[in-house]
């Protein structure tokens, strides 16, 4: 029976839609992080009459044919990169970035990874690291003897050093964009990856055009919405049990049939 | 004396298709831009009996419940739904087709492509190319593109004569087979929102518990004409 098939498809579709929406939950409080959707799309059609076949000799025409669908498939899971809001800590380095944009962060292997976390430390040389330890790019190194670490918003790094009047420049820190930033390939760790669906990136230097500015002293949290992931969890449940009350009515439908005697 | 039977069975068959649509349209309750599905009975009559005319039943076709769903904000500006009647042309390497679901992406390349990477294009059938450093486009309500450069670009909405003539083909999308599109005057694009589905759950679970019940009572009337023949088999043979 077709039916049983297809709503199974519904049950595993919405079995991915909470899967999603738990992992958004979990991460609620996760700095940087962007929350995930999953969309989906009818699968395809088998047809049992086809629309425009001819139903005489004299040529009238079938109008619209059966067409009987096989269920549903996941299309793709996306990241929702809206701003997250800001959190206000007050830490010399904990940077979010307002606008687009990812800081580059270079992983133990060498390779190039980037993240919206903004919340860095300061490593034994004087560093900025990431929670992890990873290297921010381009490599900044705070003097032992600053006093006072200064970002300003297009992502300039001054310090301010004893019995120095003026600040001084320690580093420059960029960002990356990306044409289609949903299709990084997240690592963990806060940490994506660039992946043939973002594209290249394109480095640029905070508050020039296309790239967002940088607030010291705030952290992005996450953009999970809780009241829409919780109304979005009870229709994905509700869902689920429609679609298994299908599979109990095919069932139904089909014990009647072997009770023929 | 068989015919009760086969009057029972087209029922059953019919009934049986029915809950197999009425399955896809609860498997796609969560399907952007989709649109519920009913089939079309009708009365198939065989005449050639000398007194008595029997009616089966057949169903002949399908109706795409056009009506438009809830459309609800996402905040993401690549986001597009469309209030009223129009479709997003599509460019698909099996041809042209349009689709309601305006769930679009970047490609590596920037162009505007849809969820499986099929081109989005504009009225002069031209793929849609953004530019990296202005990555969020704005789309106008009459689908004018806005790239942030002089080029004026407009999304492709197109409507017909007789939609429920489109075939649906999967993917959200639809084949226009013979007909011919033109540009839709009433489609007004939303940006940063999609369209539901349009299967109204209620419907369709009361519409299921009628399907099994009127499978049940074909299967009455089936067992009812087996024990009338298991009876002629028993009597007729002593009335000899």
């Amino acid at each position: 029976m077709r039916a049983l098939g297809t709503a199974a498809t519904g049950m595993l579709a919405q079995q991915l839609n909470v899967d999603v929406i738990s992992n958004n939950i979990a991460n609620m409080t996760t700095t940087g992080f962007k929350r995930q959707r999953a969309e989906f799309q009818d699968l395809l059609y088998q047809d049992l009459r086809r629309a425009g076949a001819s139903s005489s000799d004299a040529g009238t025409i079938v109008p619209s044919g059966i067409q009987i669908g096989v269920g549903v498939k996941a299309a793709s899971v996306y990241r929702i990169t809206d701003q997250g809001g800001m959190e206000s800590t007050g830490n010399t380095y904990d940077l979010a970035i307002q606008g687009d944009g990812f800081f580059r962060v270079l992983l133990p292997s060498g390779e190039e990874a980037y993240t919206r976390a903004g919340s860095f430390q300061i490593s034994p040389t004087g560093e900025i690291v990431t929670q992890d330890g990873y290297s921010v790019l381009p490599s900044i190194s705070v003097p032992q003897d600053a006093l006072s670490v200064t970002v300003n918003s297009s992502g300039e790094v001054q310090v301010k050093i004893d019995g120095q009047v003026d600040l001084q420049t320690v580093g420059q820190l960029d960002l990356s964009i990306f044409f289609n930033e949903a299709g990084l390939q997240p690592l963990g760790e806060n940490l994506y990856k660039e992946s043939t669906a973002s594209g290249a990136p394109s480095t640029g230097a905070p508050g020039s055009v296309g790239f967002g500015t940088i607030r010291q002293g705030y952290l992005e949290s996450s953009n999970v919405n809780a009241v829409g992931e919780i109304t979005a969890l009870i229709s994905a449940q509700r869902a689920y049990e429609m679609n298994s009350k299908v599979i109990t009515t095919a069932d139904e439908m089909m014990s009647v049939t072997n009770q023929l005697r | 004396m068989e015919n009760a039977v086969y009057v029972g069975l087209s029922q059953q068959m019919a009934l049986k298709r029915h809950l197999d649509i009425v399955a896809n349209n609860l498997a796609n309750m969560s399907t952007t831009s989709f649109k519920s599905v009913s089939p079309v009975f009708e009365e198939y009559l065989q005449k050639d009996q000398p007194n008595a005319k029997i009616s089966f039943v057949q169903d002949y076709g399908v109706y795409h419940d056009q009506s438009e769903g809830r459309i609800y904000g996402t905040n993401r500006p690549l986001d597009f739904a469309i209030a009223g009647d129009g479709f997003f042309t599509v460019r698909t390497e099996e041809g042209i087709r349009y689709t309601r679901n305006g769930n679009f992406k970047l490609d590596p390349e920037g162009f505007l492509v849809t969820s499986n990477g099929d081109f989005v294009v504009d009225e002069g059938n031209d793929t849609i190319q953004v530019d990296l450093t202005n990555p969020d486009i704005e789309v106008a309500a009459d689908g004018t593109i806005n790239l942030g450069t002089e080029d004026v670009l407009k999304l492709e909405l197109v409507t017909f004569d007789n939609n429920q003539l489109l075939t649906q083909v999967g993917n959200g999308y639809y084949d226009a087979g013979r007909e011919n599109p033109f540009p839709a005057p009433n489609a007004k694009v939303l940006q940063g929102s999609l369209e539901s589905s349009n299967v109204n759950p209620i419907l369709e679970m009361t519409t299921m518990i009628e399907i099994l019940r009127a499978y049940e009572s074909a299967q009455k009337l089936l067992d009812a004409e087996h024990e009338l023949q298991m009876k002629a088999v028993d009597t007729l043979p002593a009335m000899n």
